[in-house]
């Protein structure tokens, strides 16, 4: 058996007489048709998303071209499907008004796209980071916040598609370098707040010059500044106008290269913790203290760090209650030679534990940004996209740009553990860009999880789901106040297992996620029972509930 | 049936390789000075000699420590084709591994521990990759080999640890931990493990007390890895800040002087020959390289810097105030100069301005335990004392070094009517000046109001 397997290897190995000379493109780009089919297909042109982001690089490294790309899917008119909204950047030291604006495209219902940014008050032309959103006014649609290199902007949804910027007279513009945010209402007042994860305190007069193998010159990283910057975190004080309160609620220090933000309940008390991805300096973990102010605990509950105490580039966090524990995990995605970090969540202590889940070899040559656990084949198991691309160069090429790497596509196979999907990335051909942002959800209204994955310096890939399925799926809206309760917990009954979801959008990196909560539910057709925690600590039933279609859990119409 | 398949499985791995057209190299153009001439030495002698595997093998070093992995692996390959020693099985494990092919990973450092069973460092590749594989009994026999054949190979010890902890099984780690810590006293890495194992099993208390700056853990003896370090490039860039730091200011401008006339050069090296000069008792060729620089780029945050220190390290404190103030016109967000600005200001006795610059600074970055003494102190010379504790305990706290904070420390909590922390704080301390002997003594004395 084992000699059969060897001979197995020997066809693997075989393949290697095809290998790339030195120099020349990976050969799995030019490969054959795959054995298995794709699990995504990209079809952005096709469905009319057409976005170029460009960074604005012109010879001279300046540091925000390096890790900029973001994006938001979001539901701007209340029609029922996802809208898109690209965060341009567009020229580090151009004047706004000369920089390509964000751009804005309309879902049709069915998962085709066209650009609706004219008239509609959202082309912000800061030098973009990424997005979020949330009803900040509790008028029941969504706003959006945009992150910049230069003061950030809220843009207050007027409905049918129509944005206002409020930054000046709602006090959100930070005027830091902002990467990811999130809206989550941190004190329970009701109302949501918004967290703002900012990365250092950079100006061209302090830019400087780095040099790596192999090619000389290119970007510095965070620690040649050495200037992390404390977060944000802006108090909603109603009528959209927003209070500075990062000192008062302990986020303001210790700073961070802030750059990914996953919004949790860690301890299960019903209050949001805040966990932080910083870039060469410890992670951040804002644990809610009930009372407005927050405790950065990360060296205590033990993911300020990789287990073996190594402080890595950490760009994007994935969350999931991936051991269905019913409590959520993390996942922090790193840069080349610094394997992800898989932090399981022991009830606010964490144990790295990447080393069982087959994430730490194929991970090991890439620098993942965007990153999100989804069951993208509905058999009942979370499984793991990661949008990759360096910001040195490579270990291998991928085509002109020397940034550029395949994304990664992992299947949960239960018990934490994951195998990687082929073709790599689920895409075929393969795809190979510097991509950043991974904006996770259902965009034709099928039922599953597709990805609008944001490329630095090149077209955005809009990744259709079509893997084969594997089971039933559900999808809920979970809603209170007329609006996405954001931080509820749902809990989905199947036999004996107990799935867990969160009602949120800030995860992956740069991204505003859809707020809707997706899940496979394997060979069983429908849940046994759907319970809402909702934020604060209030619990409801909605009973059992049928799969294959989607259903909107509105607060105090289940049983309590 | 194991070994048989180990055999095939490596030599398909060179066999499918063996046959491959001749490499073609990246083109100069794509890689910097120092690697292009390297890559070029590498490839006039493999064309010389296209059937030596030893100068395949070089050119594969040479690619590797260009960080050109994929370059490496095919020529690694080809030698290894042509009879190449065990290590470069060795090397192509490593590649493979970086590259993220786990399973070539293991197939070749099986097949340089057939060839080589009594090299220890294979042994303990072999468990990183079965590790990383998730395979925690594999990873953990391993290991366990590496360490029978050299007992002082801690890399294979400390994989141990983590194949424990990694299993849930924080107890035996712990107790592993312990003996090796104290057999391996001079790996502070093994504290870190120690401080992850303490708090994987909720022992959070102890784990904080075990503050400790990471460190690498050089795993052991392993001269195949040893054979690779002449071939690691660095940039002048990277080569003259480290002989900066090290002492070898001469070598150092020796090596930036010859990169700036050649063409190449950047205002990061005009700032860093200029402290160069300075280190080497130049400060007129420091002033003039400046000068130069800042006649290019009068705003360079980098050179100007350069120029406050040097100002600063000559005594020449309004100068370089001066200078600072004009950093901060341009970049007001720099922490690190807002509190070179307030340590000029304290020198200058001009202490209420000293502390609006030293709390700038502090606002816009805390991590130095430096920069919350100088607060400290500033708050004390004013007689603060009250204003000043916190920050001097945070200091201490923080591992801040300089003279004066545990002193001004001491005083601070006598004269905030504190004399019992005053005295527990000086009466554990090691090595006190001559001032805290003296208000210990006091202390002790009672002559200190408690």
């Amino acid at each position: 058996m084992r000699l059969a397997a060897a001979l197995g290897a020997l066809g693997l190995f075989c393949a290697c007489g095809q290998e790339p000379l030195p120099g020349s493109p990976d050969a799995s780009t030019t490969a054959a048709t795959p054995a298995t089919p794709p699990w995504f297909v990209e079809e952005a042109a096709a469905r009319g998303l057409l976005f170029e982001h460009r960074s604005g690089h012109a010879g001279r490294y300046l540091f925000p071209e390096v890790v900029c790309g973001g994006g938001a899917l979001f539901d701007m008119d209340e029609d029922g499907d996802l809208d898109a909204y690209l965060v341009q950047s567009d020229g580090v030291l151009r004047a706004r008004a000369e920089r390509a604006p964000n751009r804005l495209f309309r879902n049709a219902g069915d998962g085709t796209f066209a650009d609706a940014s004219a008239g509609s008050g959202t082309e912000d032309r800061g030098y973009g980071m990424g997005a979020a959103t949330g009803d900040a006014d509790d008028d029941g649609d969504q706003e959006l916040y945009v992150t910049n290199l230069d003061g950030n902007a809220l843009l207050r949804n007027d409905g049918g598609g129509r944005f206002q910027d409020v930054s000046a007279s709602a006090g959100t513009t930070v005027g830091l370098w902002s990467s990811s945010a999130g809206f989550l209402d941190h004190d329970l007042d009701g109302d949501l707040d918004l967290y703002v994860v900012n990365y250092l305190h950079w100006s061209e007069a302090f830019e400087r010059t780095c040099y790596a193998k192999p090619h000389g010159e290119t970007y510095c990283g965070p620690s040649s500044y050495d200037r992390p910057a404390a977060d944000t975190l802006l108090r909603n004080d109603g009528g959209l106008r927003f209070t500075d309160v990062s000192r008062e609620a302990g986020v303001a220090e210790p700073p961070g290269n802030g750059l990914g933000i996953a919004c949790l309940d860690v301890d299960l008390d019903g209050w949001p913790d805040v966990f932080v991805a910083n870039d060469a300096s410890p992670n951040h973990l804002f644990m809610n203290q009930r009372d407005g102010r927050f405790l950065e605990s990360s060296q205590a509950a033990g993911c300020h760090a990789d287990q073996d105490g190594m402080v890595k580039a950490g760009m994007g966090v994935g969350v999931g209650d991936v051991d269905e524990d019913g409590d959520e995990d993390l996942l922090v995605v790193n840069m080349q030679n610094e394997p992800d970090s898989y932090f399981r969540n022991e009830r606010a202590r964490f144990v790295d534990r990447t080393a069982g889940t087959g994430f730490k070899a194929i991970t090991r040559p890439m620098t993942r940004f965007g990153v999100g656990f989804h069951d993208f084949d509905h058999d009942g198991l979370l499984d793991l996209y990661e949008a990759d691309g360096n910001i040195l160069h490579s270990y291998k090429s991928f085509g002109p740009d020397p940034f550029a790497e395949p994304n990664l596509l992992f299947r949960g196979l239960g018990g934490g553990r994951f195998a990687e999907v082929e073709p790599r990335g689920g895409t075929h051909p393969l795809l190979a860009h510097t991509s950043r942002a991974a904006v996770f959800g259902d965009v034709d209204l099928d039922g599953d999880v597709d990805i609008l994955v944001v490329n630095k310096d090149g077209p955005a890939d809009l990744l259709v789901n079509r893997a084969e399925k594997r089971g039933h799926w559900l999808v809920l809206r979970v809603v209170e106040r007329g609006r996405d309760a954001l931080g509820a917990t749902v809990e989905v009954r199947i036999g004996a297992r107990t799935l867990v979801r969160i009602v949120r959008g800030a995860y992956s990196y740069c991204a505003a996620n859809d707020l809707r909560v997706h899940l496979g539910l394997g060979e069983a057709a429908a849940a046994d029972e759907v319970r809402v925690r909702w934020p604060g600590g209030a619990e409801e039933s909605f009973g059992a509930l049928a799969g294959d279609r989607a259903w909107t859990l509105t607060r105090g119409a289940g049983a309590r | 049936m194991k070994r048989a398949s180990r055999w095939l499985l490596s030599s398909a791995l060179v066999l499918a390789c063996a046959h491959a057209a001749s490499v073609e190299f990246p083109t100069s153009g794509a890689l910097s000075p120092e690697l292009e001439a390297a890559v070029a030495a590498a490839r006039t002698r493999v064309e010389a000699e296209p059937e030596s595997a030893e100068a395949w093998l070089v050119a594969g070093m040479t690619f590797e420590g260009g960080d050109l992995l994929s370059q490496a692996e095919v020529c690694y390959r080809r030698a290894l084709a042509l009879g190449a020693p065990p290590q470069a099985w060795y090397r192509l494990s490593v590649m493979a591994w970086k590259l993220g092919d786990l399973p070539a990973a293991v197939a070749a450092i099986q097949r340089a521990i057939e060839l080589v069973p009594s090299y220890a460092p294979s042994h303990w590749r072999l468990g990183t990759y079965l590790f990383d594989q998730g395979d925690f009994p594999g990873a953990e026999s391993a290991h366990r080999r590496a360490t029978e054949l050299d007992p002082r190979f801690v890399g294979a010890w400390a994989g141990i640890a983590l194949v424990y902890m990694a299993s849930d099984r924080s107890q035996e780690a712990l107790a592993l931990l312990a003996d090796l810590r104290a057999r391996f006293p001079e790996h502070a890495h093994l504290v870190v493990l120690t401080r992850t194992a303490l708090t994987e099993a909720g022992r959070r208390e102890e784990a904080e007390r075990l503050r400790v700056a990471w460190t690498p853990l050089p795993p052991g003896l392993d001269p195949w890895q040893a054979e690779l370090r002449p071939y690691l490039q660095k940039s002048v860039m990277d080569r003259a800040r480290e002989l900066l730091g090290s002492g070898g200011a001469a070598e150092a401008v020796r090596l930036l002087e010859g990169w700036l006339a050649d063409g190449g050069g950047d205002r990061n090296a005009c700032a860093y020959l200029a402290w160069g000069y300075f280190l080497l008792g130049r400060p007129g060729d420091a002033r003039a390289t400046l000068e130069s620089a800042l006649a290019k780029d009068p705003d360079s945050v980098l050179v100007l810097g350069m120029l406050a220190n040097l100002q600063e390290a000559s005594q020449e404190l309004p100068a370089a105030l001066a200078t600072c103030e004009r950093i901060l016109a341009v970049d007001p967000r720099n922490g690190a100069l807002q509190a070179q600005r307030g340590r000029i200001l304290t020198r200058l006795k001009r202490p209420e301005e000293a502390l609006v610059a030293l709390g700038a600074a502090l606002e816009l970055d805390g991590r130095a335990p430096e920069v919350w003494a100088e607060y400290g102190l500033a708050q004390c010379a004013l007689q603060r004392w009250a204003e000043g504790l916190p920050a001097l305990e945070r200091a201490l706290r923080d591992g801040a070094k300089s003279a004066g904070t545990r002193a001004a420390l001491a005083r601070a909590y006598v004269e905030t009517g504190r004399a019992d922390e005053a005295r527990a704080l000086l009466e554990g301390a090691p090595g006190l000046a001559r001032d805290e002997q003296a208000l210990l003594e006091e202390l002790r004395q009672g002559s200190v109001p408690r």
